[in-house]
């Protein structure tokens, strides 16, 4: 019996240690296969149809954002500018991409250009707050940014009508705006700049600038307070960054 | 966004591209190249609903004035290429923000002209009776525009479609027509002697021109759009309160 048990000893420690391999491997992999993804629509509208209504920096905007995006955070970008971001274009894409994202995702849509009373101005038309909301609503991801470079991009704050973006979000996680201006304010950029004042500051802080503490992590209200100041104090007091939603302070934002 | 202290801004590529076709129309007009075109005729008449079309007179026949105040540079005067744009981002990025770079920018205050200076809800059709021959506005101004009334579509005897856009300097309507629906105007129509119609000699032949439909269509859908965001500030967004704090991450977001 001894003898017997003492012959099985080495093949079970083989067997033990294969299980071991193999769990490790395993494990090893599981990180990469469920890390979460970040998807980025990125909007720009500089050139709009005619000239009257032209902006100069916005489609630089919707570039920085994808730049920074992608060279930190490795993420999944659609880019569309100037009269690539007709408003059917920017749908579909929004769609695509809300429809791909997992819970485990981040989703993050930047928008620069015109703003109205209830949506964005696209290239040929205005994207609805209402489109976004169903947008939001029909998305699995449980951390949502939306960031807007617009006029009265605050605006967004006070609610909609539609009836398809009904369904409540506030349990899928986070969902955080950050607007350029209140509801009753423009959005402001000046030449030589090489983007607006908010993604100016935006850029800025999500690159290290927000980081009080350095810790490398910038969080939702890290970012506020900078991108805040300094919008205010370059716009001369005119216009204020609005940050808006259902998220906890210390939400990572960016991780640079 | 605002294009505050952007107005004056330079066109770009295809603004310069289509301020040459508008400019196409009053060179060719102004060679006083006329066809008898009775059928075409009345087919403006129908197309721009019940004879609407007026003498645009000075239209047809001020085309110098137009050329001197578009010098060719202006034509040429592009800004990056997109996939420069893009790249733009990443050469100015440093690896730090820079405040002190900032604070310079900031401090860039040029001689901004108020918001929207030009566009105060302005009625679609200019009160100024001075014809100007071209739709250029990059001298930041507007008060000479030709505005684009709209858009027509109508079908011919053989089923084809044709395009027909109104024209007007403010006081006087004109047309020009796609009768073939290939996107290139085919004749001008204008109501030379004021009689509500349009005769024989009044319709002008443009087929060899090449100007494009879809210069109005850009024209009249800027204009549409300028429209709507004088009229969102004029009667929501300056009179609008937002008492609304600037960081509430606790919103109500049952309809997102």
């Amino acid at each position: 019996m001894t003898s017997r048990i003492t012959t099985m000893m080495p093949i079970c420690h083989m067997y033990k240690v294969t299980q071991i391999l193999l769990l490790s491997v395993v494990l090893a992999l599981l990180p990469l296969s469920v890390q979460a993804k970040i998807y980025l629509l990125s909007v720009g509208i500089s050139d709009y149809p005619g000239t009257r209504n032209d902006l100069r920096l916005p489609h630089n905007d919707a570039a920085t954002m994808q730049w920074l995006y992608k060279e930190n955070k490795q993420a999944k970008v659609c880019l569309l500018m100037n009269d690539k971001a007709k408003v059917a274009t920017v749908k579909k894409a929004l769609q695509k991409m809300v429809s791909v994202a997992t819970a485990d995702d981040i989703v993050v849509i930047f928008f620069s250009g015109h703003g109205v009373k209830g949506g964005f101005v696209c290239y040929d038309g205005s994207l609805y707050y209402d489109d976004i909301y169903t947008a939001m609503a029909s998305c699995k991801s449980k951390n949502k940014m939306v960031f807007a470079d617009a006029c009265f991009a605050g605006a967004i704050r006070q609610g909609k009508s539609n009836a398809n973006a009904s369904s409540n979000s506030v349990n899928k996680g986070n969902v955080m705006f950050f607007l350029s201006s209140r509801s009753n304010e423009k959005s402001i950029e000046r030449p030589g700049m090489t983007n607006g004042f908010f993604t100016y500051a935006l850029q800025h802080g999500l690159r290290g600038g927000a980081d009080k503490n350095r810790d490398r992590i910038i969080t939702a209200k890290e970012l506020f307070d900078y991108v805040s100041e300094k919008v205010k104090k370059d716009s001369g007091n005119r216009q204020h960054p609005v940050m808006w939603g259902k998220f906890s302070d210390d939400m990572p934002v960016m991780k640079w | 966004m605002n294009n505050e202290e952007t107005i004056v801004m330079k066109p770009q590529n295809n603004k310069a591209e289509q301020t040459q076709s508008v400019e196409t129309v009053d060179k060719k007009s102004n060679k006083g190249k006329k066809v008898v075109a009775t059928a075409a005729a009345s087919i403006v008449g129908g197309v721009v609903g019940g004879g609407a079309a007026y003498a645009a007179t000075e239209m047809l026949h001020s085309k110098d004035e137009a050329e001197e105040q578009k010098p060719e540079e202006e034509a040429v005067a592009a800004e990056k290429p997109a996939a420069a744009v893009v790249d733009e981002p990443q050469k100015e990025q440093p690896d730090e923000p820079q405040k002190e770079e900032l604070v310079s920018r900031v401090d860039d205050e040029e001689g901004g002209e108020p918001d929207y200076a030009n566009h105060n809800g302005a009625d679609p059709v200019t009160q100024n009776p001075e014809v100007q021959a071209t739709v250029d506005d990059t001298n930041g101004g507007n008060a000479h525009e030709v505005q684009v009334l709209g858009m027509y579509e109508a079908q011919g005897e053989d089923g084809q479609t044709m395009q027909a856009a109104m024209l007007t300097n403010g006081h006087e309507v004109a047309a020009v027509v796609d009768l073939d629906g290939d996107g290139v105007a085919d004749v001008l129509a204008v109501d030379e002697n004021h009689n509500q119609q349009i005769d024989e000699g009044e319709v002008y032949d443009l087929s060899n021109d090449n100007v494009h439909m879809a210069d109005y269509q850009d024209l009249y859908m800027a204009q549409q759009q300028q429209m709507q965001m004088d009229q969102e500030q004029n009667t929501f967004a300056y009179n609008a309160s937002d008492d609304q704090p600037d960081y509430n991450n606790d919103a109500d977001l049952s309809y997102v």
